[in-house]
């Protein structure tokens, strides 16, 4: 038997050690790696270069590109509309995140506790995510139109005064894209938070119980901290969502009007570069946008670590 | 001993939230529905209400302003392909970054990292060239590698949490045994890998088939367009035409939600599986 034992750690051994061991490693690491890579290289790395590239000239998409400096990021920085942009920008980020991310928390702590009917709400609330932004832009837009569901409904209780064209100003329409983001997207953040709270440990909780917790304590004090890793996740998730993927929305609801008052980066970055062809321009705010995404990860992940 | 339930008020409130909640996220699709079969007066003045009449006069609209079979063929096409093409570089990929070393592989993971945070959105100008210079544009191929190129970083990085979880004894058996890394790779990593695997191919699957940015960027030709896109043209030209809208959202909404079903089952099975450990 000892020989035998021993002969299995010499195979172990130089399974692990062994010159073959390395090599093979080495050659089906990069074989395995390379078509994602590829891939991710060719259609996101080169495109970033070259956004950066083309932020220092003057280029309109076709052939001419000359170099201009720093230009582009001049003017913008001089320009009123950029503002505005950048504000409504962080209206939704300030509305948003807290929004996006609470919500369906509550919700999940509430579900969690397996009360009657959970698998129903849980079907139900993750519905609205298998719908295209499209979808959801639109049935928005029509619920909140001028002569909408809402309105009518607002109308029959008497708040005539309230039954305005929420979409036509900036100061409605934006809170409305956050609700619309929140209800297409809250389902599947529902069923995260849960799938993370099903990975503490119940014991914990039973003890928490036996010790005469009620439900508000032991959501707050075994299942919060039991989740801290995805409520974290989910929470700069949510800020690059609030920058990169509200283009969907306001090009369906509102195109960014009137004016620039519901313009949100993403879509001042199209604006200036498919409709106004300057793309030199449009690059630079894109390198804007990065920056900016980095800076608030960053200044996300310092908070979070002094936390600890 | 009987034991009688508590009907506290403040389960009453809590029932009352969370089901006031579900209305507001079924009661838009009743409403889509309902007026899909209203004609625009009816549903001006019986906005509410069920149809007086139950017309289909939208639907055959819809259905002859629009070639709805090949809208569907290349929805279907450019999805699946793409589901199935990120699934397969991507799975290979957490293989790669987790269980095997070598030079530059911290450098790699890294990478991906990093793209995580870049919105592929903001890429629609170079990407547009490349795909230019690539003789792609107005090809089904460009929006399926864009797809998987934009969903690569987040899909590896689901992986890779699940793959690190993969006993290293296992694959040392293995390796024991004769296995090539190839066959690591199909017949343990590829198997506990499926739930993961199984969300995002969900995931994947929805994002790929309501995705509006890069296919109206890169499908330019009518025939190419997909059901999204198409939904979008709708919009466009009788965005006021309630109703007519509302069946062109139902229309859109059916393959999505049979998709959903369908795998709503598997996952809730392979959520079972993986919490089971």
């Amino acid at each position: 038997m000892t020989t035998i034992a021993k002969k299995e750690e010499g195979g172990k051994r130089a399974v692990q050690k062994g010159r073959n061991e390395k090599s093979a490693q080495r050659i089906w690491g990069y074989a395995f790696v390379a078509p994602a890579l590829i891939i991710l290289c060719v259609f996101m790395l080169l495109p970033i270069l070259q956004i950066f590239y083309y932020s220092l000239t003057n280029w309109n998409g076709g052939l001419k590109s000359d170099f201009i400096g720093l230009k582009n990021y001049i003017d913008i920085f001089k320009n009123p509309d950029f503002f505005t942009v950048l504000k409504n920008n962080l209206v939704i980020l300030l509305l948003g995140v807290p929004v996006w991310t609470i919500f369906p928390l509550l919700i999940a702590m509430i579900i969690y506790e397996e009360i009657k009917g959970y698998k129903f709400f849980k079907t139900v609330y993750f519905f609205p995510s298998v719908l295209s932004i499209v979808i959801v832009g639109t049935l928005f837009k029509t619920f909140f139109g001028y002569v909408g569901p809402v309105n009518m409904l607002l109308r029959n209780m008497g708040l005539d005064h309230l039954a305005i064209e929420w979409l036509a100003e900036g100061r409605t329409s934006l809170p409305i894209i956050v609700l619309a983001v929140n209800w297409a997207g809250f389902g599947s953040a529902v069923l995260i938070y849960l799938a993370a709270m099903s990975a503490i440990d119940p014991g914990i909780h039973e003890a928490a119980q036996l010790d005469g917790a009620n439900w508000l304590q032991k959501s707050l004090y075994v299942t919060l901290p039991g989740i801290k890793n995805v409520v974290q996740f989910t929470i700069v998730l949510n800020i690059i969502h609030a920058f990169s993927q509200m283009f969907s929305y306001v090009l369906v609801m509102t195109n960014g009007g009137p004016g620039y008052e519901s313009t949100v980066l993403e879509y001042f970055i199209y604006l200036k570069g498919f409709r106004a062809g300057d793309m030199g321009y449009a690059s630079a705010l894109s390198v804007i946008l990065f920056v900016l995404v980095c800076v608030i990860n960053l200044l996300q992940s310092l908070i979070g670590r002094k936390e600890d | 001993m009987f034991r009688k339930k508590k009907i506290t008020l403040s389960k009453v409130i809590v029932y009352l939230f969370l089901i006031g909640v579900a209305i507001s996220t079924i009661y838009p699709v009743i409403f889509m529905i309902l007026s899909s079969f209203k004609d625009k007066i009816d549903y001006m003045k019986n906005m509410f209400g069920f149809p007086t009449v139950w017309k289909l006069n939208n639907y055959k609209a819809i259905f002859n302003s629009f070639d709805i079979k090949q809208m569907m063929f290349n929805s279907f096409y450019v999805t699946i392909a793409g589901v199935v093409i990120s699934l397969i570089v991507t799975s290979m990929a957490a293989f790669s970054l987790t269980k095997l070393k070598y030079k530059g592989r911290n450098g790699i993971f890294s990478l991906f990292m990093f793209v995580l945070m870049v919105p592929g959105q903001a890429l629609m100008m170079p990407i547009y060239v490349i795909m230019s210079k690539l003789g792609l544009v107005n090809t089904r191929l460009s929006v399926i590698l864009v797809y998987v190129a934009t969903s690569i970083a987040f899909s590896t990085y689901l992986l890779c949490q699940n793959c690190r979880d993969i006993p290293d004894e296992i694959i040392e058996a293995a390796r024991i045994d004769g296995a090539g890394y190839p066959r690591v790779y199909g017949c343990i990593i590829v198997p506990m890998l499926r739930p993961t695997m199984a969300t995002l191919a969900i995931l994947n699957f929805l994002s790929y088939w309501n995705e509006i940015v890069y296919s109206r960027l890169l499908l330019q030709k009518t025939q190419l367009h997909t059901m999204t896109l198409g939904l979008l043209t709708l919009n466009g030209k009788y965005g006021t035409n309630m109703p007519l809208l509302m069946s062109g959202l139902i229309i859109n909404l059916i393959p999505a939600l049979m998709i959903f079903m369908i795998f709503n089952k598997y996952l809730s099975k392979g959520i079972a599986m993986g919490s089971g450990k």
